[in-house]
């Protein structure tokens, strides 16, 4: 007969290692990233949209290198076809962009603080600035999937169809710009929808709350813009996004397509963005952190 | 109590506005398991909050293992928090509420205390479903593995019994008792007596925002001279007993019920040796002895009545 032995299933101590304070910033991306990754709807379907206008620029490039006027008029673009593609997507990913804001960077502190949430968060070793840092972070990295990734794809294509390694090296530096292009406009659309998340406390008041500021102030600063001062159409976000390919892309349209913003406003617009919203978000989170979360 | 309290609060007081939470509250705790008493709105869910750093004193200071959990991720990373609040991320699983938990807590290798602190609570079969489907029990443990995941050593569960069926109340009690087993210094919460009884005798009534008693029950039942302490005797010739009884001085009353003897003292350990020393003089035969009012619910009645 084998000895007898009772075994212990009650709870056991974690023996295990434990993780910096720096890194639970991380932890929240990665619980941000996870949650967008959910369902369907909420960030798989526009990064399927963004897949669908990179490869349908592509396919624009492809042709156009293809077809014997590669310099002149085609699709309203000045120069070289091939080069100003690139930048022609840009607007079509930040709309794609907005809808993200709407699905996932809207609601992200909105919802936590609707479903309490902050109680568990800083009930653990997290402070406001690990979970603002981790907010941003995580929408910034779905994000710059929408936008930055295609954008890089898109080039790195449009070097893979250079004829000779001149033209090769030429190109080479667009990989950069559009990287440039990618972390202005991933910034841009995660600040602001993550920055209004935090002002408001429930989901849909924030979602609604992204959705007339970027539709009306953006409508309203196009509108301006077009009729009085080019400089304020830089206060649309697309527009400020898109401004600043084009600048750095240097394509030129042809006259009746719709001016860029000069690159200055765009850029400071772009960083006046990204800073309220970082700041809205930290100041509301530092608030309630500060006067405790409380309540149930 | 030992002489480096784990929780150390001194003249804490909170304030929402004008509400009162918590007042002038002072008070220390050494280890082991306590019972936090009170009425719904008494303040307890304040204290705790206080004490898993949620919350900062309007007054005074509440320190955990001799510092501010409130400015303190290190003293955080060692308390585990169970809110009463069953609102979280309902469209996860419990697997991956549990592990995310972890992770925030500075678990480097989550899943596997997560599996550990699931299965401690008994939640191994539901682990994978969704926490929107799980009854309020599983809720509850699920909540429990949350707090216990990062193996900390000073837990807070409040109300972790509500809502809860009895045979999953008995369940829970009995897996907070292995968490005390297990050297976890362990505060609960709760407005139903009982349930602090099967747990710990260890108690800190608070009423209206302020501590009213503190330390174990029954030497607090003691200290209630107000209220002489009742034994109840059930022997064949109570009436024979009572006789003997009515004579002492400590006896304050003595009353009888239908085969029984029921007598009032502000002596118990007098009482009980006379007790003892009728029934072996006179031969009575006992059937039953005990002390109704020594217990948690007589205790709650006696000091919060006594301020109504």
């Amino acid at each position: 007969m084998s000895a007898g032995s009772i075994r212990d299933l009650g709870y056991k101590r974690y023996a295990g290692g434990r993780r910096a304070q720096s890194t639970r910033w991380r932890v929240i991306v990665r619980a941000q990233v996870a949650d967008a990754w959910k369902t369907w709807w909420r960030y798989k379907m526009a990064l399927g949209w963004a897949v669908v206008i990179a490869l349908v620029v592509g396919a624009m490039m492809y042709i156009g290198r293809a077809l014997p006027l590669p310099q002149g008029g085609k699709w309203g673009i000045l120069g070289n076809v091939l080069d100003g593609l690139p930048p022609i997507a840009v607007p079509w990913l930040c709309r794609v962009a907005f809808l993200v804001g709407l699905t996932v960077a809207a609601g992200t502190i909105a919802g936590d603080a609707q479903v309490g949430a902050f109680t568990f968060y800083f009930s653990r070793p997290v402070r406001p600035i690990d979970y603002v840092a981790g907010k941003l972070g995580g929408v910034f990295l779905l994000m710059f999937l929408i936008i930055g990734a295609p954008l890089v794809a898109l080039t790195v294509f449009r070097c893979g169809l250079a004829d000779d390694s001149a033209e090769l090296m030429r190109c080479l530096p667009m990989v950069g710009k559009a990287l440039i292009v990618g972390v202005l406009g991933a910034a841009v659309f995660t600040a602001v929808p993550v920055g209004l998340s935090a002002v408001v406390g429930r989901r849909r008041n924030a979602i609604a709350l992204y959705a007339t500021y970027y539709l009306v102030v953006g409508s309203m600063a196009l509108a301006i813009g077009v009729a009085a001062s080019p400089a304020l159409k830089a206060f649309d976000l697309l527009i400020a996004v898109q401004s600043v390919g084009r600048h750095l892309f240097d394509v030129q349209f042809l006259p009746g397509m719709l001016d860029a913003a000069p690159l200055g406003w765009s850029l400071a617009s772009i960083g006046l963005h990204v800073a309220a919203g970082i700041a809205l978000a930290w100041w509301q989170v530092a608030d309630r952190a500060h006067a405790g979360v409380g309540g149930s | 109590m030992t002489d480096t309290p784990i929780v150390r609060a001194d003249k804490c007081s909170k304030w929402y506005g004008h509400v009162l939470g918590v007042s002038d509250v002072t008070w220390s705790f050494g280890g082991g398991v306590l019972g936090l008493l009170g009425p719904n709105g008494a303040g307890k869910s304040t204290l705790i909050k206080m004490m898993a750093g949620l919350l900062r004193p309007s007054r005074g200071t509440v320190e955990v293992f001799g510092a501010l959990p409130f400015d303190s991720p290190e003293v955080r990373s060692r308390i585990g928090y169970a809110p009463e609040h069953d609102a979280t991320w309902d469209e996860l699983t419990g697997r991956e509420l549990v592990t995310s938990m972890a992770r925030l807590a500075g678990v480097a290798d989550a899943r596997a205390a997560a599996q550990e602190a699931i299965a401690a609570v008994g939640m191994t079969a539901h682990q994978d479903r969704a926490v929107k489907g799980y009854s309020k029990g599983m809720r509850q443990r699920t909540k429990l593995a949350t707090a216990i995941a990062h193996d900390p050593d000073f837990i807070l569960l409040d109300e972790p019994l509500t809502g809860v069926d009895p045979l999953a109340r008995i369940d829970i009690i009995e897996r907070i008792r292995a968490l005390a087993a297990a050297g976890k210094t362990i505060v609960v919460s709760s407005h139903v007596l009982y349930e602090i009884e099967a747990l710990t005798t260890e108690i800190l009534v608070i009423y209206r925002g302020q501590v009213l008693a503190e330390g174990n029950v029954f030497e607090i039942r003691k200290l209630i001279d107000k209220h002489p302490h009742r034994v109840r005797v059930e022997c064949d010739r109570a009436r024979e007993l009572g006789a003997v009884l009515a004579a002492s001085e400590h006896v304050a009353r003595v009353h009888f019920e239908r085969g029984a003897i029921v007598v009032e003292t502000r002596d118990p350990d007098r009482c009980y040796d006379e007790i003892a020393a009728c029934v072996l003089e006179r031969e009575l035969v006992v059937r039953a002895m005990s002390s109704p009012d020594n217990n948690l619910g007589a205790v709650f009645d006696y000091l919060t009545g006594a301020r109504s």
